[in-house]
This record gives C-alpha cells, structure tokens and sequence, in this order.
C-alpha cells in the first residue's frame, strides 16, 4: 500500500505541472479554442435566428457537414472506447501511457458527436417526441437508446479508470492547487485508500465495464450504420455498412489516438513515456485497419459496380467524377500511405506515423462525407423541377464555422480534462497478481 | 519636375481618351446586342361545356438554348368583322408562356361571315426586349352534347354536334370525335366517334375503364386543334366504370410502419438493454462499495 503510494507520487511529481496552475502559452490556447467555440455560437444563433436556409442543406441533400461530423466523432469516441477496453483487459504490458488519452477521447467525442445532430434538427421544440412518441421500430430510436446507453457506460469506464489516481492527486499533499479542486478530488475518489477489498471491487468493476465498453461501441456503431443501411438509397442500403462502418471508426480513432500522444509528447515531454515502441503498435494497429478498410471499401464498390444497377451507376459516377480527388484521398491515399509507412521499417519513424495519422483522419471524414452527399445528391426518386443548386451541396460558412467550433470544442475540453487527471495513469497496480488473477 | 507633371498630365488625358473611345465602340455593341428579340405566337380556342370559350397565345423565343417560353408578355384579343374591330381584352403570358382570355357564354355576340367563321385575333404590340406579333384564327362556333343510354348489355354514348351559322345552323357531318376519361397524368383515350350525316353519332363504352369507388367516371368528347372547329369539348359524369377497390399489397410491409414494434425486436431490446444495464448496475454497486468501506 504505502509502496505503492510513494511510487505514485513519484510519479505525480513529474506531472504536478501538469495539473497545476497553466503556463501562459496554455492560457493563450484556451482563449484561441475559446474564440473559435465562439464563432462557431455566433454561427449557431445565425442557423436558430434565421432557419436552416444558412446551410447548404435543402430538400434534395438534407445532410451535409453536420452529419459527417456527427458520424465523425462518433466513430473516433468508439475507437477510444475500443482501444482502451482492448488494452486493459488484455493487460497489454505497453497500455499505460496510452490508454488515459484513449478514455478521454471516448469521452470528449461523445459528447460533441450528437450535439451535430441537434444542429440537422430544424425543430428543436419537437425533440421531446422522440422520447415521447418514440417507435421501437424506427432506427433513429435504436440510436437514440444506443448512444445515451454508451454514454453512461463510458462514463462509468472512465471514471473506475482514474479513481486510483483521483485518491492518489487528493493524498498528494505537496500539490498547489486551488481548495475547490482539492474538496472534489476527495469527493470523487470515495473514501479510495487502496484496500484488498476496495482493489478487488475497483477491479472487478473495470473488467466488466471493459468488456462492456467494447460490446457497446460495437453495437453502436453497428446502429449508426444501419440507420444508413436500411434506408433504400444507392450507396446505402448494404449488408455489410455495420462492419465497415466499426472499421473506418477504429481506423480514424487510431489515427487521432497517435496525433493526441504526439502533440502531448511535446507539449509535457513524455519521451520517456511515450517511445517509438508506442507510436509503432498504435501505428501496426492503424495498419491492419488500414487493409480491413480498404478490403470492405473495394468489396462495397465493386459489388456495386459490377451490379450495374442504375442508380449505383449514377453514384458510381459521380464518385469518379464531381468527387474524384475526394475519393482518391479518401479511398487510396488513406489506405495506402499507413501500409507503406508503417509497413516499411526505414519509414517508420514517431513523426513519419503521425503524419500518416494525420492524413488517415482526413481521409476518414472524407470517407464519411463521401457516404452520405453523393447518394443524397443522386435519389431513386428525383424531385421534379428541382433547382440545380438544391440537387448539389456544398457547405456554408456557417456549417464549417459549426465544424471548427466542434473540432476547437475538442481541443479544450482535452486541455481541460488533461489538467484535471495526469494524462498517463500514475497509480501502480501490482500488475503481476492481477495478470494471475484474470487468467 | 514641371515637365514631368506636364508629361504625367497629357498621358492621364490620352488614358481617359482611349477609355472614353473604347467604352463608347462597346457601348454601340451593346445596344446592337440589345436589339429586340423576335417571338412566335400560336393561337388556339377552346369551347367547353358551359359554352364559354378561352383564347390561348402561346408565346416562344429561340436563344443559344433553344427555345423557351416568354413569360410576362401582354397580349391584346380582338374580334374581327368586316372592317370593325372588336376589342376583347388583354391578357398576361404566364411561366409557360400562354396568355389566356376567357369569354363566359353570353357575353359576346360571336359576329360571324356567311360561312359562319368567327375571325380571332391576338397581337403583341412589341417592347424593348421582343419585337411585335401577331396572330389570326378563324373558327366556326359549334356545340357539341352527348347522351348515355344502356341497350340491353350495351352501354352506348351518343353525340351529336351543331353548327351555328349567321342566320341558320346545320349539323357537324362527316368528322372525328374523340373520346377520353381523365387519369393521374393526362386525358385517356377510350374510342374515336364519326359524325353521320345528321351530325350525330355513337360509341360503344369500354367495359374495362376504372372509375372512382362508386364507379363513377367523367367522359370527355373532344374535337382536337381542328381547322375549322378549333378544340371543342363537352364533358358529363356517369357510373358505367368499374368501381376502384385498393387491393392490399401481398407479402410484408415495411416494419417501420406497423403500429407497433414486431415482437422479436421488442424481445431482442430489452434482453441487450438489461445485459448492459446489469452490467452497470453491476459496477455502481462495486463503487458504492468501495464508498462504504473506506477507513
């Protein structure tokens, strides 16, 4: 116990500056998130105030930026989900300085994620009926039920993962910080000393909720595809949108995992922490995603082309041709710049895998704008006289000042939360005895 | 320096020429651009049941697209005799480019020649943008009625057509007449008539003909773009027509719309719902233990 103690404030004493009073320059990046947070409200009041006419949505392509977003962030907070969950019930022996950031990644994005939604809703006074008259049957309910059921569940996971190092910054007496933080580290840590009885409780809880975390993010990305799927548009209505969907969600999520432990690399030189061997099977993993990907994506294209339906021509088309450079990005350059990076040894460098990252989180939200303009963009069912400008979308300022707004949303609620809990784990758990435990 | 200044100030005049020069050549262009355009008019009449009758001009353009109809246009109608003119009205072309005038039964005595040709005239006097047209008709006023009746299994339309001459009339010999019933998109074709010599005629109604849930149906009898008759059409209800009965689709119906979820789905839910819930509930009691035990 008092071992363990020690080793932790050890510990804590390297990241004291991390959560004590910020520098400067981390003022000055809070302020320049908070600005753009608050071009994105002004962007909203323009949307509330003078109706969705400010968008490039229209009767013909009713989604736009904003359900990319959404899909977005939903997928890289269940890779964040998946990733976490995966390293700590397998007790991989390199987890630690990753998987902190990966929980605060499910958290931050699922809760930005949905607020997208909101902002496709044209009468927000009506939300309430879909709890009030909500239908079973229908898929916008299953997602509905889905994601607050994964919210609670990640929220738990999080929680049970930082309450060891809640108890560890409240005994931490040589901390400079203010009263009130001091009062709800002692609040939130529950009396946690690190007693056989309460370890054996905390552990029993974090394995479930860890299986749980992945059974979930599973489904749940699984009921945001199928809202897709089982709607008869060419490019959607496909069998295997589930997978692929949980695919792309744990290949960007990886890809923004690495760009997280990169910049925080810099930002509180965790070399020590975070070495090439981190960034290396972070990066294998966003690898092998990269192949699945790319093998569901030809498999949904070439099934689709060789159907010679129609309308998947139509798509198939305007894939080729309006959006040809998006789907080069999204679809090749995507799949295989981590194959060669992270494939090839003499390119597999920390800052050579993080620009890759950089350019598969690209690709991915292309992917997904991909998915969900074009099929809109070309219906079975054509609206007669349609104007040309309601059949074609392109985003205003006023959804990409949304779009910055979530993305610097993002940022801070990270900066915050990494001020708040260190951003690597710093309790020690007696890592042998629970390997012998959980086998 | 005040040869410079000098040098500086004629280059700034000659500059002002030259745009000056060049505006003025391009404004000259621009009024033999703005030259007006040249329009087509197609006129047409229509009588209808209540014997009332519209005047339609239909207006184009050509432009590098093609043609298209001229919206906005006023087009004057007249009437014809002799040497008098008749000034009927005016009328606005709308998006399709037709200007319409209608004339309710009574309103006009129709003056017509010895042949009984009532002489139409639609003209645009011509604007800024479009030069003038100008277009004729002549048309014979004609009445067209027609009658149901059921011989035997046999259920005939009968019709008869009368022409009104300046003093006398005489019967619509020896001519077409179609039939139609209206359906979603356009008027249905359902048999041609002929006139005999007595301006009457009959055509046997179609037994296959949908009609509305009664089984009522409206029956059209149309002389179409004729050359002496102009379009003339009379129309009346009957319930020969097969009733409508909206047959239920076979096979299943999309889940979405069933009142209420299918069984599986409700089943299914709530066993995923509890196995998660258990769960948390699970790891709450845990940390609620931990909460109670604490020294």
């Amino acid at each position: 116990m008092e071992s363990a103690n020690t080793a932790s404030f050890e510990k804590l004493r390297e990241f004291r500056s991390q959560v004590e009073r910020p520098k400067t320059i981390s003022i000055v990046w809070i302020i320049f998130l908070t600005l753009l947070i608050l071009w994105g409200i002004y962007a909203l009041i323009i949307q509330i105030t003078q109706g969705h006419i400010v968008t490039g949505m229209r009767d013909n392509v009713v989604w736009g930026i904003f359900i990319v977003n959404f899909i977005f962030f939903m997928g890289i907070s269940y890779a964040g989900a998946l990733i976490s969950g995966t390293l700590h019930l397998f007790r991989t022996s390199w987890r630690k300085p990753v998987i902190r950031m990966a929980e605060l990644i499910t958290i931050i994005a699922l809760f930005i994620g949905p607020l997208y939604i909101l902002l496709c809703i044209g009468r927000l006074d009506r939300l309430p009926y879909l709890v009030l008259f909500g239908r079973i049957q229908s898929p916008i309910t299953w997602d509905v039920i889905a994601i607050s059921t994964d919210i609670f569940g990640c929220i738990i996971f999080l929680y049970l993962s930082v309450l060891r190092d809640i108890a560890a910054l409240r005994d931490f007496s040589e901390l400079k910080i203010p009263r009130w933080r001091k009062k709800l580290y002692r609040i939130l840590a529950l009396g946690y000393t690190g007693t056989p009885d309460q370890q054996k409780k905390l552990n029993n809880a974090t394995d479930v909720m860890a299986v749980m975390v992945i059974a979930i993010a599973i489904i749940v990305y699984s009921v945001l595809a199928w809202i897709f799927s089982v709607t008869l548009q060419p490019g959607w209505h496909s069998t295997i949108f589930g997978p692929y969907f949980v695919i792309a969600a744990v290949f960007s999520g990886t890809g923004v995992l690495i760009i997280v432990m990169w910049v925080f690399r810099k930002i509180y030189h965790l070399e020590k922490y975070l070495t090439k061997k981190h960034f290396v099977n972070i990066g294998v993993l966003m690898l092998i995603l990269a192949a699945f990907f790319g093998y569901f994506t030809f498999s949904e294209y070439l099934t689709k082309w060789y159907g010679s339906q129609k309308d998947d021509e139509n798509l198939i088309h305007l894939l080729m041709d309006k959006y040809f450079l998006m789907f080069i990005l999204s679809n090749y350059l995507g799949v295989l710049m981590p194959l060669i990076v992270v494939g090839i040894p003499r390119f597999r460098t920390i800052n050579m895998i993080t620009i890759t990252a950089v350019v598969v989180v690209i690709a991915l939200w292309l992917n997904r704008y991909l998915i969900v303009v074009p099929t809109l963009e070309s219906p079975y069912l054509p609206i007669q006289d349609a104007r040309l400008d309601w059949i074609s979308y392109s985003g205003t300022w006023v959804e990409w000042a949304l779009t910055i707004g979530g993305v610097a949303a993002f940022c801070l609620f990270f900066t915050i939360g990494a001020r708040f809990i260190p951003i690597i784990p710093v309790s020690e758990e007696k890592e042998k005895k629970r390997k012998e435990q959980i086998l | 320096m005040s040869l410079n200044f000098t040098a500086m100030k004629k280059s700034i005049t000659y500059t002002i020429l030259i745009f000056l020069i060049i505006s003025f050549s391009h404004a000259g262009q621009l009024a033999q651009d703005s030259e007006p355009t040249d329009i087509y008019m197609e006129f047409s009449t229509w009588k209808y049941n209540d014997m009332s009758r519209s005047l339609l001009a239909k207006i184009t353009s050509d432009n590098d697209e093609g043609e298209h109809f001229v919206e906005g246009l006023s087009v004057q109608f007249r009437l014809t005799s002799g040497e008098e003119l008749l000034i009927l009205g005016n009328a606005v072309s709308n998006t399709d480019g037709i200007a319409e005038f209608n004339i309710a039964d009574g309103t006009i005595e129709y003056p017509k020649d010895e042949e009984g040709y009532i002489y139409f005239t639609a003209s645009f006097d011509g604007s800024d943008a479009y030069r003038e047209a100008e277009e004729e008709l002549m048309v014979k006023d004609v009445e067209l009625s027609i009658t149901f009746e059921e011989e035997g299994n046999d259920k005939l339309v009968y019709f008869e057509g009368i022409i009104f001459g300046p003093e006398e009339e005489w019967p619509l010999a020896d001519d077409d007449l179609f039939f139609y019933v209206p359906r979603m998109f356009s008027d249905m074709k359902i048999a041609d008539g002929w006139f005999e010599e007595d301006g009457t005629g009959y055509i046997d109604f179609p037994t296959t003909v949908i009609g509305d849930s009664a089984g009522n149906v409206l029956v059209i009898a149309r002389l179409e773009d004729h050359y002496d008759y102009g379009n003339v059409e009379v129309s009346d209800m009957i319930s020969w027509a097969t009733p409508k009965r909206l047959i239920k689709a076979e096979g299943p119906v999309r889940e979405l719309w069933t009142p209420i979820a299918p069984m599986w789905m409700i089943i299914t839910l709530i066993i995923m719902l509890a196995g998660v819930w258990g769960h948390y509930i699970y790891a709450i009691v845990q940390l609620i233990g931990i909460r109670r035990s604490k020294n």
